[in-house]
């Protein structure tokens, strides 16, 4: 209880939530999510101490209070009209097979629309909007929610455009944003470029991610805090006095979020490492697996529904077990190659809940691929610098880079070739992977070593009852 | 031993706690993913709803629905306005007619328009009611096809209007196609919608046809109304 509070609270706010999502009656949700926090936090105390009931009251109750909010913000009773004739701005916008995925902030709310490419505004542009609300479809029985990813992303309802005009061309970092991404495809090589986008503005060129899918690696190609660690790595070098180096660090980790289009790892990420380095500028160094739950917490407060977002999941549940385990990693790579492993496994079921498959390949090119990219990225965005400001002779320093890019291909895809097989979403996937995860949790909260498989077996059979 | 006793107090307390949760989640399962409270959980649409009768006076009513069929309940849920003694949100038996949800509202007011309402109308679950007051100008209705299914802002001319439009609940192939920019294939697609989901709720719903684009929409929507 005392080694990672925010855990235990945002144990209680994804368990409030799930509920909701999963159906159950709200106060249902929140009885079962504050009696889950209270037996997670005896479980986890050895004995009655001095203060034992006033942390414990105090952990209980915000965990209590903060899953109730959630559980408000998820009820908001919002009534739309079914037809709407409006402006707003173009806040995302993503290729959605033939045509392209936006999603649209009014005052009316927030809309998700399809449209086809040549009617699709810049991200960023101000819009009128002219069309038909319909809810968002729910799945049955697995497959696609249109629900739970529109609803993660802040829209509410799907927007049927029967007229939509720019009003105003984009401003701000959506502009910059835009002028980056045509100035990357511009002046940089194929390979180069894709990589480039995913770095900078967070868009995902279609081969590279064919790419990486088959590999298990997509999520070197979305910015989350792997990217956000490379960031503050090369920063902390730059920067080395302390109150100077904490407040540029955050100043440029969190342009770059933006940059990047604030996905939900990438925010995770530089939240995470916010209250870390609040902590060192404040002479308390924060134990990062509770950062990671502070992080869980102020992002499901101001949307609970990003807990369906797979890309917060994904993110969350792999950053908690690694800094759960960040000491046992830092002994040898051995050690870290067996925590790449492992992870694998811990989002492994995830994975294959929301693409079908999770390639086995991911298990063994990880191990080599996340060092490599430690590398390689900082190595692509060097090298992609001279062309980009358009200096001469510089095309000719892509030239290594490129190759370097391919024999990662070359390599990924016989590592692809070796092992071709994926796995499907099963239960005895998610007994492991839970198991793991919650055993995990509980070793980075302190508790005894013969009380974790207490809560593996509990926390196992919960995720096993919700799927 | 004080304190091993006190060790295994926390353990079986903690386990209790889940055990209780567990009991908690188990009572509810099978009731998970009904629609019921996925429906809570979704924002609802204001639409409206034609509860007129043929005679004319009707009663103004606007309803809100949801996408998910609305789950079995042993009351009906309405909201009830304008000139009764207390208007609010009312739990009406099933089946009730316009009188029962000014009984549960109180009666009319001493200025209400007691005739501009059709106390015999039938209602469903989600309805807005709105008892005009003397005087009181009726409502303008958002969406178009309002006028075209009976809401009370011009008797006359919204019964002739009702009497024109295409209700594409129940036309025939013949009557869509006489709409602009219907042909065979796309009377087809509408009525193949309608076979499929059960009818149309609203005439928006007409988007979701096959066929049927932002143009096509825009030219038909005057034309055509969902009915009942």
């Amino acid at each position: 209880m005392s080694a990672a509070p925010a855990f235990a609270v945002l144990l209680g706010m994804c368990c409030a939530v799930s509920l909701r999502g999963a159906g159950l009656p709200a106060s249902a949700a929140f009885a079962a999510a504050v009696l889950a926090v209270a037996g997670w936090l005896l479980l986890g105390s050895d004995r009655i101490v001095p203060g034992w009931t006033v942390a414990f009251s105090a952990v209980l109750f915000i965990s209590a209070a903060f899953s109730l909010l959630s559980l408000y913000r998820m009820e908001e009773p919002k009534a739309f009209a079914s037809y709407v004739d409006t402006s707003g701005r173009v806040v995302a916008k993503r290729p959605w097979g033939a045509r392209d995925a936006i999603l649209i902030k009014t005052d009316e709310g927030s809309f998700a629309a399809y449209v086809g490419h040549e009617a699709s505004p810049p991200e960023g542009s101000r819009v009128s909007l002219r069309g038909a609300l319909f809810d968002l479809k729910r799945a049955r029985g697995g497959g696609f929610d249109e629900f739970l990813f529109w609803r993660g992303k802040g829209a509410s309802k799907r927007v049927e455009v029967l007229d939509m005009r720019v009003l105003s061309a984009p401003s701000g970092i959506s502009k910059w944003r835009g002028m980056l991404d045509m100035r990357i495809k511009d002046a940089l090589p194929e390979r180069m470029a894709g990589y480039m986008l995913a770095l900078t503005v967070g868009a995902r060129d279609k081969n590279l991610t064919d790419l990486h899918r088959s590999a298990g690696t997509l999520h070197l190609l979305s910015v989350s805090g792997f990217h956000v660690g490379i960031l503050a790595l090369v920063l902390s070098f730059i920067f080395r006095s302390g109150a100077t180096k904490v407040a540029c660090i955050s100043l440029f980790m969190w342009l770059y979020i933006l940059f990047a289009g604030a996905p939900a790892g990438g925010v995770r990420a530089a939240v995470m490492l916010q209250a870390y380095l609040l902590g060192l500028a404040a002479g308390r160094p924060s134990y990062g697996f509770n950062s990671v739950g502070i992080a869980g917490v102020l992002m499901l407060l101001y949307n609970p529904w990003c807990f369906f977002d797979v890309g917060w999941r994904l993110s969350m549940s792999a950053a908690l077990f690694l800094s759960a385990w960040g000491p046992f990693m830092r002994r040898s790579w051995a050690h870290a190659a067996a925590m790449s492993v492992l992870v694998w496994f811990v989002t492994a079921p995830q994975s294959a809940a929301a693409f079908d498959q999770v390639p086995v390949a991911g298990l063994l090119v990880n191990i080599v691929a996340i060092p490599l990219f430690g590398l390689i990225f900082p190595a692509v965005f060097l090298m992609s610098l001279p062309p980009l400001l358009g200096l001469p002779f510089s095309s000719f320093l892509s030239v290594p880079c490129e190759y370097m890019l391919e024999l990662w291909e070359v390599f990924s895809n016989a590592a692809v070739g070796l092992v071709p097989w994926g796995i499907g979403y099963t239960a005895l996937l998610t007994v492991f992977a839970s198991a793991l995860a919650s055993a995990s949790a509980a070793y980075a909260s302190g508790f005894r070593a013969w009380k974790i498989p207490f809560a593996a077996v509990i926390f196992s059979a919960f995720i096993l009852f919700l799927a | 031993m004080r304190r091993i006793e006190r060790h295994y107090v926390l353990i079986i307390a903690g386990l209790l706690c889940f055990a209780a949760a567990a009991v908690l989640l188990y009572s509810f399962k099978g009731r998970f993913d009904d629609g019921s409270s996925d429906e809570a959980a979704m924002p609802v649409m204001e639409d409206t709803i034609d509860v007129s009768v043929n005679n004319g006076a009707s009663a103004q009513v606007s309803g809100v629905s949801s996408a998910a069929e609305p789950a079995v309940e042993q009351f009906w849920v309405v909201y009830v306005t304008g000139a009764v003694k207390n208007p609010g949100v009312y739990r009406i038996p099933l089946g009730s007619r316009a009188y029962q949800a000014l009984d549960a509202a109180g009666g009319f007011r001493p200025d209400a328009d007691k005739e501009a309402v059709n106390l015999a109308a039938m209602l469903s679950d989600g309805l807005h009611v709105h008892f005009p007051a003397k005087g009181e100008a009726l409502r303008e209705q958002a969406p178009p096809q309002v006028q075209a299914v009976g809401g009370t802002a011009s008797r006359g001319s919204s019964n002739a209007r009702s009497q024109a439009a295409v209700n594409i609940n129940t036309a025939s192939s013949q009557e869509l196609e006489s709409l602009p920019g219907v042909g065979p294939k796309t009377a087809q697609a509408i009525i193949d919608y309608r076979e499929e989901n059960g009818g149309f709720k609203r005439v928006e719903d007409l988007l979701l046809v096959k066929g049927i684009g932002p143009k096509k929409y825009d030219a038909l929507k005057a034309a055509v109304t969902v009915g009942k």
